[in-house]
Order: C-alpha cells, then structure tokens, then sequence
C-alpha cells in the first residue's frame, strides 16, 4: 500500500527548471550575439529567430526529467494528470528562470543589447531583395514597436505570459510522456 | 469516477489548458472564415496587399468572429464538459436547471449591472492613464474603427445584435462560467475561483486600455452566476450590456465614437450615483436571493 502523503515534486521541478532555464536563455543569446556581429544575410529566416524555437524545445524536455526522477526515486504509481501538472510547474519554473535573467541581462549586464539586436533585425529587412518599399516600412515599424514594447512593464508581463502558455504547455506533454515511459503503471484487479 | 478524476488532471489546468486551446482554435477558425469569404470578393493577393484595410470588411470579420465562438468557445465548451460530467449531467454542470424566480433574479442582476457603469467608466478611464505599450493602444484604436465602421454601415441591428451580444452572452458564459468556473472550483476556494475566471475573461477580450473595468465586470458576472446558481441570468447580463451599447452606438454614434465621450472621465455625479446604487441594489439581490433561498428550504 503506498503512503497517502506523497513526497513533493517541487525541489526536483525547481533544480531542474533553473538548469532549463540557463540551457534556454543560453541558446538565445548566444544566437542574438551571433546575429548582431555577423553582417546582414538578407535572408527572411534567420537563425536568430529559429534558435528561439530550438530553445523551447530543448527546454520542453525539463518536464520529462522531473517526471523520470519522481517517478524513479519514490516508485509510485502516477497518473497522466500527474505528469502533467509536474511539467506544468517545471515549465512556470524554467519560464520564471528565462525571464529573470533575461531582465538582468538586457537591464543590467548588457543594456545595449537588444537595440543593436534591433538595428541588426532591420538592415536585415533591408538587405531583402526586391522588397517592395511599404511592406519594409511596415516591418520596421513593426520590429521598432515590439523593442519598444517590450521595454515597458506591460510588455514583460504580456511576453512572460506568452512564454508560460509555451513552455508551460510543451512541458506538460513531456511530462505526459514522461508518466507513460517511466512511471509505475496502477494494477487492474 | 469521471475522465479528469480517473486520470489525475486537477481543474485548474484544464481551465488554463481549455482557455489556451480555445483561444487559438478561435482565432484560428475565425480568421479561416474571414478569409474565406473575402475571397468570394476578392482575389488572395488583393487581401494580402491591403491586410491593414481589413477592417473595412466588417461583415466578413463579424461573420469570422460568431462562427469561431460558436464553434469552438460554446460548442467545444459543451463537449468539453464530458470530461467532467455525463450527457445527463450537463445542464448541472452548467448551472442550466431552472432556478425559483428566476425573472425577478434576472432583473435584479442586470439593474446591478447597470448601477456599477459608472465605476466601471471610471475604471476604464484609469485604465487609459497607465504607461500601456504602443501597440495595445493601435490594437484597442483598430478594434475600435472595426466596430465603428460595423455599425456605421448599413448593417441591420437585429444582425448586429447577433454578432455583439446574443452570440457572446450564449458562448463566452458557456466557456468561462461553465467550463473555466468549474474546473477552478474543483481545487479553489469559492472566492479565488471567481477572481481567477473573472480577470481571465477581462484579459480574454485583448483589450487591454479596458482589461481594468472588463476584469471587475469578469468578477462581477463570475460572482452572480456563482451566487445564483444560474447561468441564464448572466447570459442575460451579458446580453443586455453588450446589446446596450449597440443600440446606444447606433443611435447615438457621434456621442459614442467621440474621443472625448471615449477618453474622459465620467462626470463625477455619475460615479457618486453609481457608489450609491451599487451596493444598494447589491444588497437587495443578495436579500432576494436569501428570501427565495429560504422559501425553497420551507417549501
């Protein structure tokens, strides 16, 4: 018979969170830096803006380890729900974790940072070719309101929500997964 | 034992899985629409030259938007709900049983819903004063011309009526004091739950120089149907304040397109009033409410 108090989840989703944190936030800047120092490609896509998606997905993969551990070190018998509120959390956690170093970063370390990211968005635009004159202006009208929006308190709120609803949801499916492929299954009598 | 029991999901991750999914699904379908109509207008390039024109397609966004709250806010509420409940216990499930006196309840509501406009305009004002980021503003702004242009047009009221008021009342209350409150109130306390539901359907609407007043509205709404015991008397809450200001629109639209009926202050003997009627008209539903509660208990 298992103990009806189960063990907490909380310091494994923290401790792993924080690693996925710095793994995220690590993968974008070093990314961001690439693309400010390299010239203008020209190019629509550039790694800048698919390494993002890389380091959500590398994250994505938080919800499954704490899931493995929990499950592994107290051999209890868990549900999907479980694993995915485990991956929930660890998802806030690694979200938490971006967004606070990332402020400190951007504030604090490198201030210049994310305009001269700006600045190298737009001579990107512009290296387009054949790029009809309106839509350029339209894009680096565009790309000037987000860096602006994104400097006041409302666009950090508006943008770490954005981050939960990813990361938090990519988390929850791994830790669905992670029920499935390690968790000890409930026996049907 | 029912799906989210047997497997573990705790409610308030399917509220926020159900309000995410819902969101995109709605957006998503709604946009598919538009542009399927517009394309019995219209070729594909021309749309996609004049993307920022949009809004002087109205009917087209409109018909986008109802079809997308149907679909996947009201019906895929609906259907969600099996999750929780069995086909029997639906109409529970969302608070759709008849209730005693229901007419007078419904009546008190939405003259407590017209007593708190002033709060609710002096919020939205306050709302307007905050530091917001360029782009809300020009989003409100766009949202705004849309509806202006909607009802400047040659539309019919009845058809209006439909898209801004009876689709909404009937779907969102389905979504958010359906599915969204009862999955919250699975694990929440009473109070937390409406506060949560209430300020989810405030940041719902994408409005932020209004997410002030559309939040406590949220509460207000989430806290009746909680109270009452029936969703049918914030569908009429619903119905009559989103209807409300087409029919005043319609009628009036220079006052109400006005930015300076728009962006002002409400004049401080309206927000005096408001602070009178409110809690009195709040105290004679709650007084309303215990009466027929009692007389229930005695019958």
């Amino acid at each position: 018979m298992e103990p009806t108090e189960k063990p907490s989840y909380l310091p494994d989703a923290l401790r792993i969170g924080a690693i996925f944190g710095v793994i995220n936030v690590a993968i974008s800047f070093v990314a961001m830096y690439q693309f400010i120092s390299t010239p203008p490609t020209g190019s629509l896509f550039s790694m800048a803006s698919l390494v993002p998606m890389f380091a959500c997905l590398v994250s994505a993969f938080g919800g499954l380890i704490v899931v493995r551990g929990y499950a592994k070190s107290t051999g209890l018998t868990m549900k999907a729900g479980d694993g995915a509120k485990i991956g929930f959390i660890t998802g806030a956690v690694i979200t938490g974790f971006v967004v606070v170093i990332g402020q400190i970063w951007t504030q604090l370390i490198d201030p210049t940072m994310m305009e001269r990211y700006t600045q190298a968005t737009i001579a990107n635009f512009e290296a387009i070719p054949n790029m009809p004159e309106d839509s350029l202006n339209t894009m680096i009208d565009a790309t000037y309101k987000q860096f602006e929006d994104q400097k006041t308190f409302f666009g950090i709120v508006y943008y770490s929500l954005i981050s939960l609803g990813v990361i938090g949801v990519l988390n929850l499916i791994t830790g669905i997964i992670g029920v499935s492929v390690f968790a000890k299954k409930e026996e049907i009598l | 034992m029912d799906w989210m029991t047997r497997n573990g999901f705790p409610g308030w991750m399917v509220a926020i899985l159900w309000l995410i999914t819902a969101f995109l699904g709605f957006q998503v379908l709604a946009a598919m629409v538009a542009l399927g109509i517009l394309l019995t207008m219209m070729p594909f390039s021309e749309i996609a030259s004049n993307i920022s024109n949009l809004i002087n397609y109205p009917d087209a966004l409109f018909i986008g938007n109802s079809t997308g709250q149907i679909l996947i806010l009201g019906l895929g509420s609906w259907w969600l709900s099996r999750i929780a409940v069995s086909k029997e216990g639906r109409k529970a499930y969302f608070r759709l049983e008849p209730v005693p006196e229901l007419g007078k309840t419904i009546f008190l509501a939405v003259l407590l819903t017209i007593a708190v406009q002033p709060l609710i305009q002096w919020l939205g004002w306050m709302n307007m004063q905050l530091p917001l980021p360029q782009n809300w503003v020009d989003f409100d702004k766009s949202q705004m011309a849309m509806i202006e242009r909607l009802i400047r047009g040659d539309m019919p009221i009845w058809v209006m009526l439909f898209h801004v008021a009876v689709v909404p009342a009937i779907c969102e209350e389905l979504m958010f004091r359906g599915v969204i409150l009862r999955n919250f109130e699975r694990e929440l306390p009473p109070w937390v739950a409406i506060v949560l539901t209430g300020t989810l359907f405030g940041l719902y609407h994408l409005r932020f120089t209004q997410a002030l007043p559309l939040i406590l509205l949220g509460i207000l709404i989430t806290w009746l149907v909680w109270r009452t015991g029936s969703l049918w008397v914030v569908v009429a809450v619903h119905f009559v304040n989103n209807g409300a200001s087409v029919v005043f629109a319609k009628f009036y639209p220079e006052i109400a397109f006005d930015p300076a009926f728009t962006e002002s202050a409400p004049p401080v003997y309206l927000v005096i009033a408001g602070l009178i009627f409110a809690p009195a008209v709040f105290t004679l539903l709650i007084q309303h409410l215990n009466a027929t509660s009692s007389r229930s208990q005695a019958g």
